[in-house]
């Protein structure tokens, strides 16, 4: 219970310091900085290259599927370490059991690779 | 204690097929996809239904160590949930016909896996059991919105409802992280035990957890998302949205409360009552001046949700009691009311305004009349279903001596006579034409099945209070 109280206490702690600190800096910059803004200030690129077309045509943004694939591996050996570290105990369930999260898993990665999502073009 | 699988057999069934789904759907051809899996997802619903009610113990019994409880109050809630899926799924067949998309498949086993976590959610026993559920239903109402091609409404809700849904979510486990912390464990009865008090880290946790629930069941300080999401999403998913969603928040709100915070019931019946009167009141009020229906209709889920919130100010027992009865009415009032709306629509979002609803009743008298029935129903208009259930909230609060709040409740119900009304004003005695789609047979079916439903329910409310009754005696076993 004790230990409990002392985490509360740090959550409000942290929560207090979370609320502070970034919004101190927002206030304080309000007061002191220096306002001498012009339009070319607000450019994507200040260094003085004029871009080339407005910022609202559609991108290829392919690296995300790649990405999310990559999580549904990550997640697997996540909760297959302690299941391998908890090996003996668990005993013949545990086996099941992963056998069926890592199943439910692989219907999720023939879902990727049917839908094309590790096809590169 | 144990584990105790064969318990959650229908729930199994549901994600094994909803699995089983997404891989027939890698070999199927576009053309056969929508009938076939319209088909395979009606089988698996009406199975599970079977499943539910023969497997619901009337003794309330626990599976993987005390995680999940069964009585008689989740298998009503599970078979609500199942009906309007049903409808949701019938409905789905003839607006995927008219709206073109290429996630067919995904469609329907994204609403099956909603549907598993819907059923998983009220039968929840446990802290993270109920988190895990809560956003297996959430993230896959959100895919579910946005799989339309080219609808850019569609996507925004999407977006909007992922985000303020997170916020949410992250409330109510802070929440839960609390109470765990007060208590060493997330079992709600070993939970319940350790809160006797309203000490501070009690209030923290209890309001953090009441914000979240009132996020998600859209009620008045945390219901900005609703209106927009109601609007923009395709509408057998509003359907979805607003039944089901419902029932699930509600049914889990009620198996969290009562046994954690009991000895506090006086504090946090309050803070609902207040809540649930301003909420009555603010959606009626806001609802007066829609042109849009799926948005008033989502004016008016903020004022039903405000209601059903009121009455668990009343005694604990009558309060599940009334509520139940009320999610009940509402989940077939909801279900009719956007099923009316799919089947009026057309191509590009056409017949979703009251006036494109005009002189209905030349063009098809029957649709007009049923439109009388739902939106009557929704008002709470004495021969059907709808005014049974505020009867019943009513009774409660004044039982409970709370009668500046069931006055309160009154007097926003009248307001919503108006907007409910507009509707049957537009169809019957407007000038003009209604713009009327091809009917496609199974939505009207649906809509049928429904309003027959509504009126036979309103005419014998006692086939559902004696359920009810059933439902509560199982779940208050469950409490001693």
């Amino acid at each position: 219970m004790k230990v409990y109280i002392v985490l509360f206490l740090f959550f409000l702690v942290a929560l207090a310091v979370a609320l502070l600190v970034p919004n101190v800096n927002l206030i304080t910059n309000r007061f002191l900085r220096i306002d001498r803004s012009n339009p070319e200030k607000f450019e994507p690129y200040e260094c003085g290259i004029p871009k080339i077309k407005p910022l609202t045509g559609h991108y290829f943004a392919f690296f995300y599927i790649v990405a999310l694939i990559f999580l549904l591996f990550d997640l697997e050996t996540v909760f297959l370490f302690p299941w391998a570290v908890a090996f003996r105990e668990l005993g013949v369930l545990g086996i099941v059991e992963v056998f069926l999260f890592v199943g439910i898993l692989l219907v999720g990665f023939v879902y990727a690779i049917f839908k094309g999502a590790l096809k590169w073009e | 204690m144990g584990l105790n699988l064969k318990l959650l057999f229908p729930e199994f069934f549901v994600l094994a097929s909803a699995i089983v789904g997404i891989l027939i759907d890698l070999f199927l051809p576009k053309r056969v996809k929508n009938g076939f899996f319209a088909t395979f997802s009606v089988f698996i619903l009406f199975v599970s239904v079977f499943l539910v009610i023969f497997s619901s113990p009337f003794v309330p019994e626990t599976a993987f160590n005390s995680f999940v409880k069964k009585d008689l109050l989740t298998g009503l809630s599970q078979v609500l949930i199942l009906f309007s899926s049903l409808i949701a799924v019938f409905v789905s067949y003839g607006f995927l016909k008219k709206f073109d998309t290429d996630y067919i498949g995904e469609f329907y086993y994204t609403l099956l896996f909603a549907v598993f976590g819907a059923m998983l959610m009220v039968s929840a026993n446990e802290l993270a059991t109920l988190f895990v559920s809560l956003e297996v239903m959430s993230i896959s109402v959100y895919i579910l919105s946005a799989l339309f091609k080219k609808d850019y409404r569609g996507k925004e809700v999407a977006l909007k409802y992922f985000i303020m849904g997170s916020v949410g979510a992250a409330v109510v486990v802070y929440g839960f992280a609390l109470l765990y912390g007060l208590s060493g464990s997330t079992v709600y009865e070993e939970v319940g035990r350790a809160i006797s008090t309203l000490s501070f880290p009690v209030l923290l946790s209890l309001a953090l957890v009441i914000s979240g629930f009132l996020f998600k069941l859209g009620a008045v300080p945390f219901h900005g998302w609703t209106p927009d999401v109601y609007h923009g999403a395709p509408t057998p998913v509003t359907l979805f949205m607003g039944a089901v969603v419902k029932i699930a928040a509600f049914v889990a709100l009620l198996k969290l409360f009562y046994p954690v915070f009991l000895p506090l019931v006086s504090e946090w019946g309050e803070v609902f009552a207040v809540i649930g009167v301003v909420s009555a009141f603010a959606g009626a009020l806001m609802a007066l001046r829609q042109e849009n229906v799926k948005r008033m209709l989502a004016y008016s889920a903020i004022s039903h949700t405000g209601v059903v919130l009121a009455a668990l100010v009343s005694l604990p027992a009558v309060a599940i009691f009334s509520v139940l009865f009320y999610l009940f009415a509402y989940a077939f009032m909801t279900v009719a009311a956007f099923g009316f709306i799919s089947l009026l629509t057309g191509k590009g979002f056409s017949g979703e305004n009251i006036s494109d609803w005009r002189n209905l009743y030349s063009r098809s008298p029957f649709l007009a009349l049923s439109l009388v029935v739902i939106f009557m129903s929704l008002a709470g208009i004495p021969p059907l279903f709808g005014f049974w259930a505020k009867f019943y909230i009513l009774v409660a609060l004044v039982k409970a001596g709370k009668v500046g709040v069931a006055v309160a409740i009154l007097v926003a119900s009248a307001i919503s006579l108006y907007f409910y009304l507009r509707p049957v004003v537009y169809a019957f005695m407007k000038e003009g034409e209604a713009v009327l789609p091809p009917v496609e047979p199974f939505e009207f079916g649906a809509v049928v099945v429904t309003v027959f439903f509504l009126i036979v329910f309103g005419l014998f409310p006692e086939l559902i209070s004696q359920v009810s009754l059933f439902a509560l005696s199982s779940f208050l076993r469950g409490m001693i």
